[in-house]
């Protein structure tokens, strides 16, 4: 048996909603028949009565104020006030609708809810049968009130009180160390 | 402008068909409404997912930044399909090759960046030094005393 001919170009082309298929490779293109040259006179003639009216609307010695478009007021029709009355309830609709309204709010929760919910089972490990004062000291250090006098910013070093001869080093300070405590944060609140 | 003549609801019998066709200024054998699901199209016509791109460039449209006659039917995504928003224009290289490129290249770098992340591997590290007797000062500790000697070299 004698194998199949090789997929077409348009075959391995494969267009989707992203793109559509080049001219050179969709056969309508190649295709003269009569019908086709029939539904394109057709199409011209449509086309070319509607620009007709619309040329005689623009040259119009005395131009109407607004030259509607009367597909621009049926496709701002049909998207806005078309919709509800051709609704209608279908398996389909009422699954897409509980999906769209109900999915995203019920998977807030889940996830809110799970995040505390960890956060609140670390803490109870970290805390187990600790007073709360011993609990508080678990709260990183909050470096965030050095005092403005230790570190002056001061060009001649004869205006500082502080540290006359060296330039504040402070600054390597400010790193945190690798214990992540930050899940103790709120201990300060719930114990006092 | 006419009740008769705004979109209304899907067309059923033949009749309506060539109706809504006729106020589309379609032919009637390329007039297709969306398929009734009830999902509020109504019979307004399914026009090829094309976007403006596609169109001539050098035709003498009505208006030309949209490529659009007037009293031609939008397509239902028309503001989706201007010119400055979606391009469904034909490329070069097919979209899936093109899909299957980027997935292949996206998933070795994740998978890539991942292993780093568990394995990580850099040069031997010690801890950190800091100078000024461990920053005694500015850790708050009193100018007045002396504070405790901190020596990080051995020589």
């Amino acid at each position: 048996m004698a194998s199949a001919p090789p997929p077409s170009a348009a075959k391995l082309y494969r267009p989707n909603q992203y793109v559509s298929l080049p001219a050179e490779l969709d056969p309508d293109t190649y295709d003269t028949s009569p019908e086709k040259l029939r539904a394109e006179a057709e199409r011209l003639a449509i086309r070319s009565r509607l620009k007709r009216q619309y040329q005689l609307q623009l040259n119009n010695p005395n131009p109407p104020a607004v030259i509607e478009n009367p597909a621009l007021i049926r496709w701002a029709f049909a998207k806005s006030q078309n919709v509800y009355p051709t609704f209608r309830p279908t398996p389909k609709t009422s699954f897409l609708g509980a999906v769209y309204g109900l999915g995203p709010l019920l998977f807030w929760f889940f996830v809110l809810k799970t995040d505390r919910e960890r956060k609140e089972k670390r803490i109870q490990e970290e805390t187990m049968g600790m007073v709360p004062s011993q609990a508080l000291r678990l709260v990183p250090e909050d470096h965030s009130d050095i005092k403005v006098e230790n570190f002056p910013v001061c060009w001649e070093s004869s205006q500082c009180e502080v540290s006359k001869n060296r330039s504040t080093a402070s600054f390597l300070l400010l790193h945190d160390e690798d214990v992540n405590t930050s899940h103790l944060q709120s201990l300060s609140s719930r114990v006092s | 402008m006419s009740k008769d003549m705004m979109p209304g609801p899907y067309p059923r019998t033949p009749e309506e068909r060539a109706a809504a066709a006729k106020k589309y200024n379609m032919r009637v054998e390329d007039y297709q409404p969306y398929p009734d699901d009830g999902l509020g199209y109504g019979d307004y016509p399914m026009l090829p997912n094309k976007s403006q791109y596609e169109r001539d460039p050098w035709y003498q449209w009505d208006q030309p930044d949209m490529r659009h006659n007037w009293g031609e039917p939008m397509h239902w995504d028309f503001d989706m399909y201007i010119r400055n928003r979606v391009d469904t224009s034909p490329t070069v290289v097919p979209w899936h090759t093109m899909r299957k490129h980027f997935f292949i290249f996206l998933s070795t770098m994740l998978i890539m960046f991942v292993l780093g992340e568990i394995y990580p591997s850099y040069r031997p590290v010690g801890p950190k030094q800091y100078p000024f007797n461990d920053l005694y000062l500015e850790r708050g500790g009193d100018p007045n005393k002396k504070p405790p000697t901190v020596i990080h070299y051995e020589i």
